[in-house]
């Protein structure tokens, strides 16, 4: 863009740092990359997933025992799913450790008579349990009494292992209690009456609380009290007349005692747990379901539990995190946050959609987010087929975070961000160092070659330019102009010295020619001949030429020499105008009008010089001018400047010899127009003049009026 | 007194070529017979030179290079010599024997006659000791009646009692045509002898302007310009205003010439 004359735009370095900025291209691409890795990183996962499971599967292919339902034909009455719990229970006889499972109570008795509902749990090695007893008359136990069923109580069925006898036996426990408050468990005799070794049995604890609508009762039983049939009864018994204290009714879990056999707890299969232990993965987890998908064991853990601490103790420290980690963080998906993924709902059976295709005897892999939906999970699953191949037996479901890869990823892109960030500095560090040097290069180029020469165009003496060694383009640039500038020298200076070598070295021949000549008139003269004196004389004009042209070559060419060597002094223009022309109208015929101011009109200058200006204005002005006509030479001045026209009232001259008319060797006089004087018309005069212009801080222009031709000089006057 | 019509060429800063008579005293032209030493290097100018000395009648010794003139030279003691500056491929050979010259003979006119016509030559050429310094081409009859001139001037130098007219005084300044000597209060100037033929003639008619011409016709000198007189007056103000800084008798008359003011009167 040009604006006044100035060509605005980029300068070097922005422009490089502008075409710098497509480096920044390179961490998006390596952002790219890193997300397809991490397509095809989670990919990998989800295919060794699959054959991890597809091991586990053939490893319990045929295992047909691992997944036999002991006692599978009492289907009459209800088992006791047992939920696996996160931790814990607190026993108070509060819901709030079992919330989630509020909706899985199993529901026993009539609801207009006495009724419970009955939720199991697990954790560790302890079964949990809870029981809301409906009964708007609970009757607590009265220390008078021995008998322990003489108030509400809750018996327990169970079929535990006797160390001594190491067989199944039968075991009876009765908790009772005395209002809200820890209940009191007993081994009981087979009448259900008296305490069979006498004290309470310590290892069943539990919690009681009166409520609004009956009792509730929390306990934890230690597994161990059961036999690998893992079968528990529970009955409710209720006593309504406190006087008579008769256990009115009996609500119970399982539908005889005959029988023998109780509520199977369904539990998770220890053997399986086994074999699945030996195959854990960190980071991971093995579900085994059966066929109905109801859970048969599980080991290993999505995230394994110092992580959290690590994870929480990182997340205290990285409270400040920098902006760019959260960035990397939210680019790659990473979460610090610990995972939660328990659903207490999934301990006991998967419904998920996908796991329904193993089934069908297919694997299958899926990705669904946590539930707190902060991590991903990508799930396979693998039919496990029965021994005979025919139908399934279970699945296994293999469940993992894809957190490794994630972490991998933001680690990658951390690296990738600080080497891109590291590598932008220095390249822009770079380049602008590269450019600013560039710059200044090319700048010193530029004020080395305007150094080279003066105002007026000529070369000055010697300029020493920098960077000459420099071996790239610049370099070249440098020498290239520097060789230039030299040969530009010399050819300024052989120009310089033309006139001057041609006038010496002509003189010489000029003499021998002239000498000659003045010999042969003498000789003519002695012999007694009449000489014609027609060609000596031409000879002589023509040799006196040839003179007066080498001689005003030089002076032209030294013009400027002498006008710089020569001493300039205060000159009152005006005086010296009135002078000359007073003189020159007693020399001249033609006629010549002079308006000057009535004051002095001081410039700095050299009389002699100004005196040559105006000789060779006003014989230019006669030369042009009709001889009718007068010359009109008017001097004006103003604070600053001092104008002098010299005006003939010859032709125009045409407009394109206007720029040429100063110009060295121009001549526009022809024999004709040329003046009574036989004089020699070099094309100097006019030169001469602008040069002396010029030497005086001026200037000299010509124009054509209407009927006549000016010449203006225009000179600066004394400060 | 026979007087003899040469034609003088000149012209001025207009370029206008103007042929002026000028008279030559015969007497000057038939001097008693001297010794003159010739050094140029082309043989052309050195014989055309030789034959126009001789016919004046002059005794004549030509050199081509500095080597045979300087033994020459001493050999033979000339009256007076003629030098070129540029000897073959010596470009400053004329200088040197100038030296070489004037050291041994003090009082020995050295015309430099040469084609060097820059004015650092001319003035280089003068501190040298040489009394005159003409550039080329030079008409033969102005050499003959410099060299005349020289003669003479040599001469009332060497004898100066020989001189029958007093110092003319023109207020402070007092000028001896004879011996060409100038004062100005009392002491010396050095003055070349084309500047004191300016100055001479200026003088002549204090008050009155001389034309650009007439100071032409003084110098007698073939091809002068009016920028050859404004040097030459320049000199002679620097010369003047050396001894004297107040000095301004000389007063530029432009587009006319020059006039001499005699401020003292």
């Amino acid at each position: 863009m040009k604006i006044g004359g100035k060509i605005i735009g980029l300068r070097l370095t922005p422009k490089l740092l502008l075409a710098g900025t497509t480096l920044l291209i390179i961490p998006w691409l390596g952002l790219q990359t890193l997300s397809a890795m991490q397509q095809f990183l989670i990919d990998g996962q989800a295919q060794a997933q699959l054959l991890s499971a597809k091991g586990i599967a053939t490893l319990l292919h045929g295992r047909d025992d691992l997944f036999d339902e002991p006692g599978d034909d009492s289907s009459s009455y209800a088992d006791f799913p047992l939920y696996p719990l996160p931790g814990k229970i607190l026993l108070d006889a509060y819901q709030e450790d079992w919330q989630t499972l509020g909706d899985k109570k199993l529901s026993f008795g009539k609801a207009e008579d006495v009724h419970f509902s009955l939720i199991l749990g697990q954790a560790d090695d302890t079964i949990y349990g809870m029981i809301e007893v409906s009964d708007y008359t609970p009757i607590y136990r009265h220390p008078g009494y021995l008998r322990l069923d003489h108030s509400d109580h809750i018996r327990l069925y169970l079929k535990g292992t006797d160390s001594k006898v190491k067989d199944s036996i039968e075991l009876r426990y009765l908790m009772t209690f005395e209002g809200s408050g820890r209940i009191s468990t007993y081994q009981m005799d087979e009448t259900w009456q008296l305490a069979s070794p006498g004290a309470p049995e310590y290892r069943i604890q539990g919690q009681a609380r009166i409520t609004a609508n009956g009792y509730i009762v929390e306990f934890a039983l230690p597994s161990s009290f059961l036999d690998s049939s893992h079968q528990l009864g529970i009955a409710v018994a209720d006593v309504t007349d406190p006087r008579e204290r008769v256990i009115n009714t009996l609500v119970r879990s399982f539908p005889s005692i005959e029988q023998g056999q109780y509520n199977r707890l369904i539990i998770r299969s220890p053997e399986t747990e086994r074999i699945l232990q030996s195959l854990a993965q960190t980071e991971a987890q093995i579900w085994i379901l059966d066929n109905q998908l109801r859970v048969r064991a599980t080991a290993g853990e999505l995230q394994p539990e110092d992580n959290y601490e690590s994870l929480e103790q990182t997340d205290l420290t990285q409270q400040d995190e920098s902006l760019v980690a959260l960035l990397i963080n939210w680019l790659s998906g990473v979460s610090n946050r610990p995972l939660d993924d328990f659903n207490p709902a999934q301990t006991h059976a998967r419904e998920d959609e996908f796991i329904q295709a193993a089934l069908l005897r297919e694997g299958n892999v899926s990705r669904r987010s946590t539930l707190d939906g902060n991590h991903v999970i990508v799930a396979a699953v693998q039919p496990i087929l029965h021994s005979d191949n025919q139908s399934v037996l279970g699945v296994v479901l293999l469940e993992q975070t894809t957190d490794a890869i994630l972490n991998l990823q933001s680690q990658s892109m951390q690296h990738i961000a600080l080497l891109s960030l590291a590598g932008l500095v220095a390249i822009t560090f770079i380049v602008l160092i590269f450019s600013s040097r560039l710059t200044l290069r090319i700048k010193r180029l530029g004020i080395d070659t305007q150094k080279a020469s003066d105002e007026q165009g000529r070369m000055q003496i010697k300029t020493d330019f920098r960077g000459l060694g420099a071996a790239d383009e610049i370099g070249d640039l440098t020498r290239h102009i520097d060789q230039l500038l030299a040969r530009l020298d010399r050819y300024q200076q052989f120009l310089m010295a033309i006139p001057r070598t041609l006038r010496h070295e002509i003189n010489n021949p000029l003499n021998t020619v002239s000498t000659s000549l003045e010999h042969l008139e003498g000789l003519e003269h002695s012999q007694g001949h009449t000489p014609d004196k027609t060609y000596l004389a031409s000879a002589k004009r023509g040799l006196q030429r040839i003179a007066i042209i080498t001689d005003s070559l030089a002076e032209a060419a030294s013009l400027e020499e002498v006008l710089t060597a020569e001493s300039l002094s205060q000159v009152d223009l005006n005086q010296l105008l009135k002078s000359y022309i007073d003189n020159q109208k007693r020399q001249h015929k033609h006629p010549i009008e002079l308006q000057t101011p009535d004051h002095k009109v001081l410039i700095v200058g050299s009389d002699i010089h100004l005196e040559q200006l105006l000789d060779k204005l006003l014989d230019n002005a006669i030369d042009f001018s009709p001889p009718e006509r007068a010359i009109e030479i008017n001097l004006t001045a103003t604070k600053t400047h001092c104008f002098l026209s010299v005006l003939n009232h010859g032709p125009p001259i045409p407009e394109a010899q206007l720029p040429e008319l100063f110009r060295l060797f121009n001549s526009r006089r022809d024999g004709e127009q040329s003046n009574e004087k036989n004089s020699q018309h070099l094309g100097l005069g006019l030169y001469i003049a602008r040069v002396i212009c010029e030497r005086h801080g001026g200037d000299l222009v010509a124009e054509n009026l209407a009927d006549a031709v000016v010449f203006k000089v225009c000179l600066p006057l004394t400060v | 007194m026979e007087l003899v019509s040469h034609s003088l060429v000149m012209y001025d800063a207009a370029g206008m070529l103007r042929t002026l008579p000028i008279w030559l005293n015969k007497e000057v032209l038939r001097p008693m017979t001297h010794n003159i030493a010739i050094v140029e290097d082309d043989p052309d100018q050195r014989h055309n030179y030789t034959a126009a000395m001789e016919n004046k009648g002059f005794v004549v010794r030509a050199y081509g290079d500095r080597l045979s003139a300087q033994k020459g030279i001493a050999e033979h003691l000339p009256d007076l010599v003629i030098l070129d500056i540029m000897l073959g491929h010596e470009v400053d050979a004329g200088f040197q024997l100038c030296r070489d010259l004037l050291a041994e003979s003090p009082h020995l006119p050295v015309l430099f006659l040469t084609e060097r016509i820059d004015e650092i030559d001319q003035i280089s050429g003068l501190r040298l000791g040489a009394w005159d310094y003409q550039p080329k081409p030079i008409s033969l009859a102005y050499l003959a009646e410099r060299v005349a001139s020289l003669l003479r001037l040599k001469e009332v130098r060497l004898n100066p009692q020989s001189t029958e007219k007093a110092p003319k005084q023109i207020g402070a300044m007092s000028i001896q045509e004879d011996a060409m000597l100038v004062s100005w209060r009392e002491e010396v100037l050095d003055l070349t002898v084309t500047e004191f033929r300016i100055l001479s003639r200026l003088v002549r008619t204090p008050g009155h302007a001389l034309a650009y011409e007439t100071l032409m016709q003084a110098t007698i000198q073939q091809y002068v310009t009016n920028n050859t007189i404004n040097t030459h007056m320049r000199n002679i103000r620097r010369k003047f205003a050396s001894i004297d800084i107040e000095f301004d008798c000389i007063r530029n008359e432009y587009g006319f010439g020059y006039r001499w003011v005699d401020v003292s009167l």
